[in-house]
């Protein structure tokens, strides 16, 4: 496959934080590979300054004053200039891509289009595949992924078309500490990134269960959950301080980081990263930020949970959703198994270096581009 | 379709059923009462009272099944159909005295036409079967090959090659299939089969009846669905072979060629393709994802490969895929 022009259309306007996401550092990675150029559309959600970190692409704001919404304004542009793209990147299987698409395709039928699902099982099964409109979308698309092997049989049986396995990775370059990360610097920290307290995150799991594992804890852990938190979750929590303020001393409640070093501060500290969510769309980002800090892994059964841990090998998946006791259980467990952290630290960072890495990841991808090519 | 329904009646006389239409003064005759003796009814009903019966007969049930037909589908687009259906297939059902199985394909499930003929053909042979099946294609895997004696059709619900002849292989030699419509077309795409059809028109009504004779089932036998998926799956195996020609040299630990991989890949993908178009026959319909996850494993090592990194792991997990899906297409296809 020769150098191609690429073009990133959200669905909806993007904002800052979703830069460093798969849904941009895919196709930017594919850029640096096998791209001439690189175009992001998006109606303006705030400020970008993590658009320092992306060099050479174009980054190109759609009006927003013509009281058209974000995707009609995708649309004109692809009419002006879909001779600029060759291969056109879009996340989600969204009804708001279906005028896109026929459009693109109309005026480009050689173009390629890869769909990254970014998807649940529960949104998957919830898709309208009887609307006829709806299935026209989808069999216009040349590529589709999803995030997790779990979710690729389900797709695969549901959709009965060729669905690739593409999970979100790192992209190392973006994490010059990540090399140096050593085990001896790791300290006793369990911790949880994310949007603390909504419903997906499901993390009053997270923080009762460590409430339960404390007091048989061999060695004092703290437990550090980062990113902006929800009133309700933030009642919890004051509520859950009156109740243990013994317990409460060892928990540290960040509140949003926007600096990425000192987020990837704390996943170098800590030793075992916590998931407790009901639903995730694919494959969490963080978890390979965390693996590829050599963090072990401790999750629900989410769709990617037996992807992360590569089948329970390198971390613990607890099979229900909200049975506190039994996730308090085996953080106990991990947290005891000194041997296991250490050992799985230099595992962990193994395996994400082989799996998911983006550099690989996108050497595959082109691989499949090229592949459709020839068919 | 045609826009304007004609207008037509039963005419039921001492020896003949008639049906006439609003525009033309030439009746059209259904069926004649047989002269006496007719032994070409075996069946165990009598098919005219001669000198002692005073039971119902085969012709005064035709008669009744020709008023009945009047009072409910007169005001039906096919009641032209269903008249030529009637017309062309009681001499079938006297032929013998063999329990008759009918399927209809098209035609509504549980309509009056349906109860009709169902009924007619009870009083014929109670053990006939008028059975109206789905109208989805993937339900002749339920019925065997040449097991039925006749096939009514609707042109206008199914006008499908391969279909028809799906149908057509399940009657048995001798049998008949009747395939009726209401539309203007020329149905060229069905042409190679209507060369062995008789062709029949009443009014706004086209009705094909086609005995099927050993060149009709030669042509439905290889015009049907088993004849697209055979060729498919010996395609298949073929790739399989290969694959299964190039494992040892991927296997290989000292040397392993680098362009093997590509060309494995491209023969892996082809078979998922090949796994997607069977897959309503496959007994494993997890066939196609397991060959994507080994098409995954050979792209994971050929780029550790290709980038001279340490491919161990990739080496082990293709070695497992490639188990497991040796091991899946054995037995499917062993």
């Amino acid at each position: 496959m020769k150098r191609c022009n690429i073009c990133v259309i959200p669905a909806y306007p993007l904002e800052n934080v979703q830069l460093m996401k798969d849904r941009i550092m895919i196709p930017y990675v594919c850029y640096r590979h096998f791209g001439s150029s690189m175009t992001i559309l998006t109606q303006k959600n705030g400020e970008y300054p993590y658009l320092n970190y992306f060099n050479g692409i174009t980054f190109f704001l759609l009006p927003d004053n013509r009281g058209l919404t974000h995707i009609q304004e995708a649309v004109r542009y692809v009419e002006s200039n879909y001779t600029n793209i060759d291969l056109l990147f879009l996340f989600g299987a969204r009804l708001e891509y279906i005028e896109l698409v026929r459009v693109y395709k109309n005026l480009n039928p050689n173009g390629l289009i890869y769909l990254k699902l970014d998807a649940n099982s529960g949104w998957m099964n919830a898709l309208p595949l009887d609307d006829e409109e709806y299935s026209e979308f989808l069999k216009k698309i040349d590529i589709i992924s999803c995030e997790s092997h779990r979710l690729q049989y389900f797709i695969y049986s549901k959709w009965r078309r060729c669905i690739e396995y593409i999970p979100n990775g790192i992209y190392y370059p973006f994490y010059p500490s990540m090399v140096e990360a050593r085990y001896e610097e790791k300290e006793n920290i369990i911790l949880t990134v994310g949007r603390i307290g909504s419903y997906q995150k499901n993390s009053h799991v997270l923080l009762y269960a460590y409430a339960m594992s404390f007091p048989y804890f061999k060695e004092p852990w703290d437990l550090v959950m980062v990113g902006s938190v929800t009133a309700e979750f933030q009642d919890i929590y004051n509520k859950f301080c009156n109740e243990f303020p013994e317990i409460a001393r060892h928990i540290c409640m960040t509140g949003q980081i926007d600096d990425r070093e000192a987020l990837c501060e704390y996943y170098r500290k800590a030793k075992i990263f916590a998931l407790t969510s009901y639903m995730e769309g694919g494959l969490p980002n963080v978890f390979a930020e965390a693996a590829g800090f050599g963090c072990t892994v401790i999750t629900t059964n989410i769709d990617a949970a037996l992807d992360i841990t590569d089948n329970g090998r390198l971390g613990k998946v607890v099979d229900t959703f909200s049975d506190i006791p039994a996730y308090s259980k085996a953080l106990s467990e991990l947290c005891d198994n000194k041997k296991y952290l250490e050992h799985n630290f230099y595992d962990m960072r193994k395996y994400v270096a082989e799996y998911y890495d983006y550099d690989r990841i996108v050497e595959r991808l082109h691989m499949l581009f090229a592949l459709n090519e020839l068919e | 379709m045609k826009g304007v329904v004609i207008k037509m009646k039963i005419e039921i006389c001492d020896d003949k059923i008639l049906v006439n239409n609003e525009n033309d003064n030439n009746p059209f005759v259904i069926m004649k009462k047989p002269e006496i003796d007719d032994y070409s009814n075996i069946t165990a009903r009598p098919l005219v009272v001669t000198y002692h019966m005073t039971k119902e007969t085969i012709w005064e049930r035709a008669c009744h099944f020709a008023d009945k037909l009047q009072l409910v589908c007169g005001d039906s687009q096919y009641f032209a159909c269903y008249i030529l259906i009637f017309m062309e297939m009681y001499p079938m059902l006297l032929s013998s005295s063999q329990v008759k199985n009918v399927i209809s394909f098209g035609m509504e499930e549980e309509s009056e036409a349906v109860y009709l003929f169902r009924e007619f053909m009870g009083f014929l042979q109670m053990d006939n079967v008028l059975v109206s099946l789905p109208a989805k294609p993937n339900v002749f895997s339920a019925l065997l090959n040449k097991s039925c004696h006749a096939a009514i059709v609707s042109l206008d619900v199914c006008n499908e090659m391969i279909t028809i002849c799906d149908i057509v292989s399940k009657i048995r030699i001798g049998g008949k299939v009747f395939l009726y419509t209401i539309k203007d077309s020329e149905w060229d795409c069905l042409s190679g089969l209507f060369s062995y059809a008789k062709k029949n028109i009443l009014n706004s009504c086209v009705l094909y009846s086609i005995t099927v004779n050993a060149d009709v089932s030669t042509f439905a036998f290889e015009n049907n669905s088993e004849a697209l998926i055979l060729p498919l799956v010996n395609d298949l195996l073929n790739n399989y072979e290969e694959i299964k020609n190039l494992m040892p040299v991927m296997k290989r630990p000292d040397e392993r060629p680098l362009e093997v991989y590509p060309y494995a890949i491209e023969i892996i993908g082809k078979m998922e393709r090949m796994f997607l178009e069977l897959y309503d026959v496959l007994e494993n319909p997890d066939l196609p994802v397991f060959a994507n996850t080994l098409k995954e494993a050979l792209m994971d090592l050929y780029i550790g490969l290709s980038n001279g990194v340490d491919v161990q792991t990739y080496f082990d997990r293709m070695c497992r895929e490639m188990e497991n899906f040796c091991a899946m297409i054995e037995m499917e296809f062993g």
